[in-house]
């Protein structure tokens, strides 16, 4: 191990001088699970074995809430705080989402609706590893965590996804490599290409291009990120989750050069993410909680905490727990909320906004994303309706922030102003935070113990030969094809309870997906007053949901977040508009409070017929003692030791000494 | 008493808030970029004043100078004239020389001196067929040529020795006189080297009525060259590097802009050692290609595919390019310059006029440049650079015959040929000023930092990228050019 500790010393080093490519890193030799060389044995590569020579990847395993999804928090159904009823894990692995409608039910559950290899071979944003690994199947050792997602500047991910729907998860790490021209397919395998690797059958580490992890690794599940070297391209699909949920793109090119058509788009000179445009990765902000580099003291009284590990000791076992924020509604890793960088941990205000009036008060309650994500630029899920599928077996979404055929390349995308949602931060302040709303529609069975009716009995219930059934199709033929009168409802409701569903209800829930990528340059942050201050405040600008409401079912919020406004149907279609009151701000010159009007009315009033009063009072008094002929008496009773004013003498003043007589 | 004085100043002071509120203010001035540019004298329509019949280019210069007496002394004072600078010490040595266009090497047409009577249809006078061409005498003033630098019809023409073309109406030419424009500058300045974009990489035809796109000043501002090329007795500021050492009076940003303009404490720290052109001019050639490669070598071949562009059996094989990232280097404002007759070392890129300065120059900063490079004609016996004749009778357009090309061509520049030619590798640089972008479309952080960046910090003399490491520089001593100035 001694050599390796060099090796990693010496690797720590151009860590620490912030080299960009980690050139130090030593050849390596790709192992099979029995650690033999694959050379040799010609056996899917084991990324616990081959990086575990020298990184702890027991480890790193047991410390990754990326590895775990959830599955060491789990609960009982429902137990889950902001969960929905059926979920029975905070993260991906037992919670339900409404927009893959993937749910993998609690353990000995007959009903389920696939079982763990099924949901690792259709859940594409697992970095493997934890549940993964233990999947049990006869012919399948498991997915282990797969380094080189991660850690490799171009791993095929599609490929790994083909090998994981294929059910061949033990070649899924290795099929990671396709790109690399170290190994070729074969039938039920993968070869190695034994010309690429050195005499002694290890491998230069430049020829994996093993590095840190940068944002392009963490955009191929988490969204899009790239570096800029083409024009942007938006594919509106879920597989970029967080530019469909959020519309955030994380990129430094200008968005004007883009290949997006959005509309105005020769204005936007701004980067997609000013962040990204100034070099940062995802890491910079979400480092591993046990990175030297970023260890700072827990202690208030300390500036600096020497006692941090050593490059060397992080390298051997860094936490691939990342330093995460507090605001995902429902996300995992909630032990480590807060502590990413946030905003004020690197920039400081005096200086950028003194411009700014009331600035404690802006501060206290808005956030930074408020003002500096005003506008985002890439369309985003706004509602998901799987109450009635597609003839092609898909639900319906309808995107925010494009005219158009989301499919079309050409439709004009419009970006969208994100709504602002009241959000309590680890200071137990609330504060506004940008974000955006997708409103779920679907079918929940169960009555008192409730859960998502089953994909394969919806679609069972819908389609005949991949038809609707005559009913179905009979009631959808009036209207729109969705589920937005009585008939049609009942008609759906009908074939449910056709296939075995019980009590088949419509449901509807609102998440909140708040915003913090897409940042733009302060000249593009909001510093018009009246962007709030205003009557048409946009605080209070109706934020279109859906243009149709399943069933007439009002949504309800889930995810943790309070929305601070009303959900009000019009059109048939539902918007949420915001209120200022229910969020507890009066916002000056926009809020019409009535109290505050009659107690200024008051005030005014009370101010006047005081003025005047006073000023009557006076003026009575002072034609009384003119008719008297003495002098004011509150001369008198203000200066009791002054003389009487001197006569004979004009220019003597106040202060001038009293007259020889009194000395 | 003090009471009705209180009254009448309460019921006053909102009669004055509402007075002050109403008056308008005095208007603010709006930042215009001719706010710093000085306004010409109204222009003199001159179709009444001249009158004709003007039967040669020196009988138009003629009637100008019964107004303009001393406009001729003033012009043969200047390099656009003598095509010679001043004399100076050569940057790096003691030697005072006296270079210019007439008697330097280039890698492209190689040497004006030798093919003077083809070059000159480019000089401000009339009647430059050889050596023997009077430069100074008083006579020789009505030899100036004022049209080509004022005339507006859009239809003077120079042809050989710098005589008007045959049909060119002069009367109506000499009528049209005024202040010059973007035509008259770029009539040569944007066709050097024998077409439009040939040299330069920052000026070309896309520029006679730029877009914004192309250029900010004379696109969206409308700015003519000698707006910011301000002009005093016919003395035109601004120095190219290809015809001088940088000696001279320049051209710069800041003669108009404050030397830290952005507003940002980072972007302004950028200013000690990046040029302003480095971030706005991010791109050259932006719409017309520029010549970026030139081989001589290949000229002559017959039966080969002759494409402007690529090949012509005259003058060789091209590569051109077009909107493309400029080089980057260390530049202090003065260039090396090779000197006609000055031995190389044909192992080696020969460096025609390297930019001077590194990191540690206060006066050097990293600049844009296009790097011509090319291959051309040299002596294997002497090692230096020959200068062939290749126009006219004997030159190697008519004959295709190096060695006769070189023996005429050496005539005139005073060399010795031995008879034996080879080809060398050669580099001419050009810094780029021209093209210049707003803020919205300069360079950002990750143009030159990061992995993205187009920057090698380390050839600048950088231990590596300054964002990531500070401003940390080799210990070694680092050459100021770049690529081949390094080596």
């Amino acid at each position: 191990m001694m050599p390796l500790r060099c090796a990693i010393a010496f690797w720590s080093v151009s860590l620490a001088a912030g080299a960009t490519a980690l050139a130090g890193h030593p050849p390596i030799t790709l192992r099979d699970q029995q650690g033999k060389n694959v050379l040799d044995s010609a056996r899917p590569i084991s990324t616990v074995q081959s990086c575990g020579r020298c990184h702890d990847t027991r480890y790193i395993a047991t410390h990754s809430y990326h590895v775990a999804l959830g599955s060491d928090e789990t609960a009982a159904p429902g137990a889950i705080p902001s969960g929905r009823a059926w979920d029975w894990s905070p993260g991906p692995l037992g919670r339900w989402d409404p927009l893959t409608y993937r749910y993998l039910a609690p353990p000995g559950d007959a009903r389920h609706d696939r079982d763990l290899a099924e949901w690792v071979s259709t859940y594409p944003r697992h970095v493997g590893g934890g549940p993964a690994q233990c999947i049990g199947l006869p012919k399948a050792d498991g997915v282990e965590m797969n380094c080189f997602l991660c850690h490799t500047p171009k791993p095929d991910n599609e490929t790994r996804l083909k090998e994981l729907q294929q059910g061949r998860f033990d070649w899924a790490n290795t099929a990671t490599l396709a790109s690399t021209g170290l190994i070729r397919p074969v039938q039920g395998g993968w070869a190695y290409q034994r010309q690429s690797f050195m005499a002694d059958g290890s491998l230069q580490a430049s020829r994996l291009g093993i590095r840190e992890a940068r944002s392009e690794n963490c955009g191929l599940c988490h969204g899009l990120t790239d570096r800029g070297e083409q024009p942007l391209r938006l594919d509106l699909s879920l597989r970029q989750w967080s530019t469909a949920t959020e519309g955030q793109v994380f990129s430094p090119q200008r968005i004007c050069e883009s290949a997006v058509n959005l509309r105005d788009k020769e204005h936007l000179t701004r980067a997609w993410d000013v962040h990204a445009e100034r070099l940062l990765e995802c890491a910079s902000c979400h480092f591993s909680i046990n990175n030297p580099a970023f260890s700072e003291p827990k202690l208030g009284h300390l500036k600096f905490e020497p006692r941090r590990l050593a490059p060397g000791q992080y390298l051997e076992q860094p936490s691939h727990q990342f330093a995460r924020g507090h605001t995902s509604p429902g996300g995992l890793g909630h032990d480590f909320d807060g502590t990413m960088r946030r905003c004020e941990d690197c920039h400081t205000v005096a200086g950028t906004h003194d411009w700014l009036p009331y600035r404690q008060s802006h501060f206290a309650r808005l956030s930074c994303e408020a003002c500096h994500i005003s506008q985002v630029y890439a369309p985003a899920v706004r509602q998901v309706d799987w109450t009635l599928l597609t003839p092609s077996g898909q639900p319906r979404i309808e995107w925010r922030g494009i005219e158009g055929d989301p499919a079309d390349p050409t439709a004009e995308v419009t970006g969208f102003r994100p709504v602002l949602l009241p959000v309590q931060g680890l200071d137990g302040r609330s504060r506004l935070v940008p974000h955006n709303l997708i409103a779920a529609w679907y079918w929940v069975e169960g009555g008192q113990s409730p859960r998502p009716v089953r994909l394969a009995d919806l679609k069972a219930a819908l389609f005949q030969d991949g038809k609707y059934y005559p009913d179905v199709a009979h009631a959808l033929a009036i209207g729109r094809a969705v589920l937005d009168t009585p008939d049609k409802v009942e008609a759906v409701r009908r074939r449910l309870k056709a296939v075995g569903v019980v009590d088949p209800q419509i449901e509807a829930d609102v998440e909140p997906h708040a915003l913090h990528h897409g940042v733009g340059p302060a000249k593009w942050a909001i510093r018009q007053c009246e962007t709030c201050h205003a009557a048409d405040s946009r605080l209070s600008q109706p934020f279109k949901l859906a243009s149709y409401m399943p069933g007439g079912v009002l949504p309800k919020a889930v995810g943790g977040s309070e929305l601070s406004g009303d959900l009000q149907s019009a059109d048939r279609g539902l918007t949420y508009r915001p209120s200022t009151r229910q969020a507890a701000l009066y916002v000056l010159g926009h809020n019409r409070w009535p109290w505050v009007n009659a107690l200024g009315g008051f005030s005014l009033l009370a101010v006047v017929v005081g003025v005047v009063l006073h000023a009557g009072l006076r003026i009575r008094v002072a034609q009384q003692r003119k008719k008297r002929g003495s002098p004011p008496s509150h001369s008198a009773s203000r200066s009791p030791r002054l003389p009487p004013p001197p006569t004979g003498n004009g220019s003597q003043s106040a202060s001038t000494p009293p007259p020889a007589e009194s000395s | 008493m003090w009471l009705r004085v209180t009254l009448l100043l309460a019921a006053a002071a909102p009669i004055a808030g509402l007075t002050l509120a109403l008056v308008p203010g005095k208007p603010v001035p709006v930042d215009t970029p001719w706010k710093h540019v000085p306004q010409p004298a109204p222009h003199v329509d001159h179709s009444q004043l001249i009158t004709g019949p003007l039967e040669s280019g020196p009988a138009v210069t003629r009637a100008c100078l019964k107004c303009h007496p001393n406009a001729a002394r003033q012009v043969m004072q200047t390099s656009h004239w003598t095509w010679a600078g001043e004399k100076v010490k050569l940057p790096g040595s003691n030697q005072v020389v006296q270079v210019g266009k007439a008697n330097l090497v280039n890698n492209f047409c190689i040497h004006a001196g030798a093919n003077i009577e083809k070059c000159s249809a480019c000089h401000a006078g009339y009647g430059w067929h050889d050596t023997s061409f009077d430069f100074t005498s008083p006579k020789s003033e009505e030899n100036v040529d004022c049209l080509v630098c004022h005339e507006q019809t859009g239809s003077y023409q120079k042809g050989n020795a710098g005589m008007p073309e045959k049909g060119v109406d002069l009367v109506a030419v000499a009528k049209s006189v005024a202040r010059p424009t973007r035509k008259n500058c770029g009539d040569c300045h944007f066709r050097g080297g024998g077409g439009d974009a040939v040299k330069h990489g920052d000026l070309d035809g896309s520029m006679y009525f730029p877009k914004e796109r192309i250029d900010v000043h004379m696109g969206e501002a409308g700015f003519q060259c000698v707006d910011c090329h301000q002009t005093h007795d016919h003395r035109i500021p601004g120095c190219s590097m290809s015809v001088g050492t940088g000696a001279g009076r320049r051209v710069s940003c800041t003669d108009c802009h404050h030397e830290k303009p952005h507003g940002d404490q980072r972007l302004d720290a950028h200013t000690a050692k990046v040029a302003c052109q480095t971030c706005h001019i991010p791109r050259m050639a932006i719409d017309v290609p520029t010549k970026m490669y030139w081989d001589w070598s290949q000229a002559g071949q017959n039966g080969r595919k002759e494409d402007p562009h690529e090949y012509l059996k005259i003058k060789g094989s091209f590569k051109y390019a077009q909107n493309l990232r400029p080089e980057y280097y260390w530049y202090n404002g003065n260039a090396y310059r090779y000197l006609t007759g000055q031995h190389i070392n044909p192992s080696q890129v020969v460096l025609i006029n390297k930019p001077l300065g590194g990191p540690r120059d206060p006066e050097a900063k990293i600049w844009p440049f296009k790097v011509h490079r090319g291959r051309q004609i040299y002596d294997t016996v002497n090692n230096y650079l020959l200068t062939p004749r290749t126009w006219g009778p004997g030159g190697y357009w008519t004959d295709f015959d190096w060695d006769e090309a070189c023996r005429l061509g050496v005539e005139t520049s005073g060399l010795k040929y031995s008879g034996h030619y080879g080809w060398v590798e050669t580099a001419m640089y050009w810094p780029l000023s021209h093209m210049v972008q707003p803020k919205e479309k300069a360079l950002q952080c990750v143009d030159c930092h990061g992995d993205r960046g187009v920057l090698n910090w380390r050839q600048l003399g950088y231990e590596g990228d300054p964002a990531f490491r500070g401003v940390a520089y080799r210990s070694q001593r680092v050459g100021g050019g770049g690529p081949e100035g390094s080596r």
